[in-house]
């Protein structure tokens, strides 16, 4: 056996996190249990230093079913570093008060299940960590008790995330079938091309992660599940989950798969273009503002599959650049959705006229997250769609970057309806209500960070580069 | 140590949205001296490098190159030529008179100052940087500013102009960042300077110059704006205010003629030149078409747009004739458009605020009610049509040159532009007419002449357009030399 348990040290320590959190839920007093999540911003920030000491120190951990490489380090920084905006979005919220224990400890086990989704080596590690990272999504979900959407929203959510996952396990299930292999580069050696029933197997896991990964005609879940759950948890579900899948996608594809690239590279070239124009032309009518957001995320994930669509080295680096520049923005924007909805449900985007006048600040930053998810430079968006759009010429995917940059302006249409509102509009009330303070420098973290990272990119690229070129 | 000059012009203004960022909301007063004085920084500094700039030399100077992203090859790159000083100072001058022009605006005075200021770093950034990535966020960046500053302080239909103005902009842009990449991509020398990939573009085989070409082109033309891009800036013209409609006539439609001679066709020469035949005949549908759409309009400001894109034509005549008259001639018509057509959009915005019209039908007698603002708008005119001895006339007389000793382009397109001059001087005359003999509009009962403050911002802009008419060598001396270095890369 070969454990190295040092090279899952971030992982352990979020697992106790995890456990700790929902223990002293048992033991503790419900008015004294306000300091939960404290330590958990605490323990986090400790898995995330933990994370980039690690940088450099590669290998295979638990027995070569857990790799912790370029990749792994990417999603764990990427991924620690955005729940912590989504706890700073969560203290203190009418959501979370009074169940911390529940409601941090399933968000640390959903994530610790997406880190490991992220990072597994095989079949079986993937399909464990895919369901830690699902199931306790399910429940935060169907937190806010009292609305009636987010019940509704969470069984919706619930029964399609089943489906999906039983269409992975039905494909994996085949793949293993094949070759008698559930470590993914064990499998790549025993696989011939030629198997017809290999396509079965390209397709349902095609179907299962383009669920979770939200590729058009996939993506319908994913309005009522954001719309149903509080902002901050469509927050880490737009951004963390999706970051998780779309490495298990790289893995499994490129690790296991690459013998047969020749049956799915183009079903992901035609993923991204339906996905990200599909995405990007429902989010024009809509009115909700988690509704549109839900759709902004289907396209930016439909851009994003321009890097598996083109499927080179850099392009993979560069297409996990860009979801870490998406995650940015989109994060950013829930949380002022949290914001705007502290005192009382305000989610259409009528509530948000005259922001500006309202709470300058707040509105400052939606304009800087809506200008980065367009791509404005010098923001992260904007690197990220360069650098994307430029690995989709370099690999001769000519239509691809065509698409992502037609798409683009079709996207300006809504993200700056949103800013036109924000701006342009009278405001019904002269005042804003007061916010926690946690959040609002949540939000202005984030602010600072889609700024940051659009000007101080080199590390992330670097990472991003790294992961890129394994596979 | 050397003074980073050209971070200083270009970052100047973004100081003064720090500063105005601490006085508190509702001092106006303070943040518009504040925001003034901020924008005029960069002119103090212009003047400065004025001073030290080398006129003779053909290579790029203050250069200021760091590595940003080394990885790619990005670096924060900047450095000036002739052509880019030229622009620079009208740049830095029209800013200053805009923002003056821009005290009488009473709402929301934080942001809108702010917006101004934004819109000043991201335009003189344009003209400073030598990156493609620094170019393009430059280029960028004047787009928000100019989305809110139509969006919110604009006319009655602001909101249709500042979406129109964001969505057209947006795509040419975009398809020159794809161009950009393609660039970057296909010369594969892990750089994005400009100069560099001049030498690299020019390597490519036609069939490839051709489409990042083309990119290259949906920008800039989007920008001049080239027919039949050009229907989103009568639109931006009449909804926006005064001192938005000033930057946008007098800088932001240079910036598609500047990339023209900053990167279209130093790195794509052959590509340029197989596009001649299209592009002279769209400058000259421009020339026409613009002239006669003017002569149509009732509102004043919408006469001084289409007389732009009047105007901007012979920018691209002038390119096409591929020589030093016609070069020289763009370059010239860039300069005194700029300070012209900025004039006249100050004028029709003095005149706007205190008749609440821009009705033609609706003046009329100001020559006997306010000469001197009748007679700065005759004197601008003048200018604007051509009148030898100001300077309208040595950029197109230029153009026209060019274009008659270029052999690659038949003379009647000299002819054709020649004769617009008399459409020019037919629809500029005739609203002098209207405007300011004749009958007492109803609208002019209590209008009053220009004030002490109005003149002091007209009045280095008539100094400048009669020095540069009787003058030219004083301006032409400025850019001959880089002009003359853009035609030996092109020639190879």
């Amino acid at each position: 056996m070969h454990l190295h348990l040092e090279l899952v040290a971030p992982e352990i320590v979020i697992a106790a996190l995890a456990i700790a959190t929902l223990s002293l839920d048992l033991i503790i007093p419900k008015n004294q249990r306000a300091f939960i999540p404290y330590l958990s911003i605490l323990g986090l920030g400790g898995a995330l230093v933990i994370s980039i000491m690690q940088i450099g120190n590669w290998g295979m951990a638990l027995n070569k079913a857990f790799a912790s490489d370029p990749l792994t380090a990417f999603v764990r920084i990427a991924s620690i570093g955005l729940i912590l905006l989504v706890i700073l979005a969560s203290l203190r919220s009418s959501t979370s008060v009074g169940r911390e224990g529940e409601y941090y400890g399933l968000l640390l086990f959903s994530l610790l299940g997406a880190l490991v989704m992220a990072a597994s080596a095989d079949l079986i590690t993937l399909y464990l960590g895919l369901e830690l990272s699902a199931l306790p999504a399910y429940v935060l979900v169907a937190f806010q008790k009292h609305r009636l959407k987010s019940g509704e929203a969470a069984l919706k959510y619930f029964l399609i995330g089943l489906f999906a996952s039983l269409m992975l396990v039905y494909g994996m299930s085949l793949v293993f079938g094949f070759t008698g292999e559930i470590e993914f580069k064990a499998i790549a050696k025993h696989l011939k091309e030629g198997q017809d029933a290999l396509i079965l197997a390209i397709f349902l896991l095609l179907g299962g992660f383009g669920f979770k990964i939200t590729a058009f005609p996939f993506h319908f879940w994913a309005p009522d599940a954001y719309d149903g759950a509080s902002a901050p948890i469509a927050a880490y579900l737009a951004a963390i989950l999706k970051l998780a899948a779309f490495a298990a996608v790289l893995r499994v594809f490129l690790w296991a798969l690459p013998a047969v690239q020749a049956d799915w590279k183009i079903w992901f070239a035609v993923l991204a273009y339906v996905t990200m124009t599909a995405g990007n032309l429902m989010a024009l009518p809509q009115k909700n503002i988690k509704r549109l957001l839900a759709y902004s995320s289907i396209s930016q994930a439909g851009y994003a599959l321009i890097g598996l669509g083109t499927t080179t080295q850099l392009a993979f680096g560069y297409m996990l650049f860009f979801i870490f520049t998406y995650m940015i923005g989109t994060v950013g924007a829930f949380l002022v959705v949290a914001a705007c909805s502290t005192r009382r449900e305000a989610d259409e985007i009528d509530d948000y006229k005259g922001l500006a006048q309202r709470n300058p600040l707040l509105a400052l930053s939606m304009l800087i997250f809506l200008l980065s998810l367009i791509g404005i430079p010098p923001l992260a968006g904007f690197m990220g769609k360069l650098f994307l759009f430029g690995a989709a010429i370099e690999g001769g995917k000519l239509g691809l970057a065509l698409a992502g940059g037609i798409n683009t302006v079709i996207s300006m249409g809504y993200y700056v309806r949103i800013m036109k509102v924000i701006y342009l509009d009278k405001p019904k009330e002269p005042t804003f209500p007061r916010i926690p303070a946690s959040l609002r420098w949540g939000v202005y973290l984030a602010a600072f960070a889609t700024i940051a990272v659009g000007i101080f990119y080199g590390p992330f690229l670097d990472l991003s580069r790294q992961a890129g070129r394994l596979f | 140590m050397k003074l980073p000059l050209l971070s200083m012009i270009t970052f100047a203004p973004v100081l003064g949205i720090l500063v105005i960022s601490l006085i508190p909301r509702g001092k106006d007063m303070l943040i518009r001296r504040v925001a003034t004085i901020f924008s005029a920084l960069p002119f103090v500094f212009i003047v400065y490098v004025f001073t030290q700039f080398d006129f003779g030399a053909k290579k790029m100077q203050f250069i200021e190159r760091i590595p940003w992203i080394k990885q790619v090859g990005i670096f924060y790159y900047m450095g000036i030529d002739g052509i880019s000083i030229a622009l620079l100072f009208v740049t830095g001058l029209l800013s200053i008179m805009a923002m003056l022009a821009s005290w009488e605006i009473k709402e929301r005075v934080k942001e809108y100052f702010t917006l101004m200021l934004f819109l000043e770093t991201g335009m003189l950034g344009v003209f400073v940087a030598l990156d493609y990535i620094l170019f393009y966020i430059f280029w960028e960046i004047t787009l928000v500013p100019m989305y809110f500053l139509i969006g919110i302080w604009g006319g009655p239909r602001r909101e249709y102009a500042a979406i129109k103005f964001f969505i057209y902009t947006l795509l040419g842009s975009v398809l020159m960042l794809l161009a950009i990449l393609a660039l970057y991509f296909q010369a594969d020398i892990n750089s994005f300077s400009i100069t560099q990939l001049w030498k690299a573009g020019r390597t490519f085989a036609l069939a490839v110059q051709i489409p990042i070409f083309l990119g290259f082109y949906a920008g800039f033309a989007v920008k001049i704006p080239v027919f039949p891009f050009h229907t989103w800036l009568p639109d931006a013209h009449v909804e926006a205010p005064t001192a938005v409609s000033v930057l946008l006539a007098g800088v932001l439609l240079k910036l598609g003629g500047y990339g023209f001679f900053r990167i279209a066709m130093p790195s794509f020469p052959a590509a340029f030149e197989r596009f001649v035949p299209w592009l002279v005949v769209l400058a000259l549908i421009n020339i026409i078409y613009g002239a006669y759409v003017a002569m149509a309009q009732r509102d004043l400001k919408k006469l001084v747009a289409y007389s732009s894109i009047s105007h901007m034509g012979y920018i691209l005549l002038g390119l096409v004739a591929l020589n030093e008259a016609g070069l020289d001639g763009s370059m010239f018509q860039m300069v005194s458009h700029g300070l012209t057509t900025g004039m006249l959009f100050l004028l029709v915005g003095i005149i706007y605020s205190r008749t609440h019209t821009r009705l033609i039908s609706e003046l009329g007698g100001m020559q006997g009610k306010v000469p001197m603002l009748a007679g700065a708008l005759a004197f601008d005119s003048m200018a604007s049509l051509g009148l030898p001895g100001l300077s309208g006339f040595i950029g197109e007389f230029l153009v026209l040159v060019g274009v008659i000793m270029a052999a690659h382009l038949h003379p009647v397109f000299a002819v054709l532009a020649a004769l617009n001059i008399v459409l020019t001087a037919g629809y500029l005359l005739w609203m002098i007419q209207r405007v300011s003999l004749g009958k007492i509009g109803e609208k002019l009962k209590s209008i009053t002449d220009l004030s002490g403050f109005e003149l002091a911002y007209l009045i280095p802009l008539i100094v400048l357009i009669l020095l540069f008419g009787l003058y030219p060598t004083l301006l032409l001396n400025i850019f001959d030399v880089s002009v003359k270095n853009i035609l030996t890369i092109m020639g190879g």
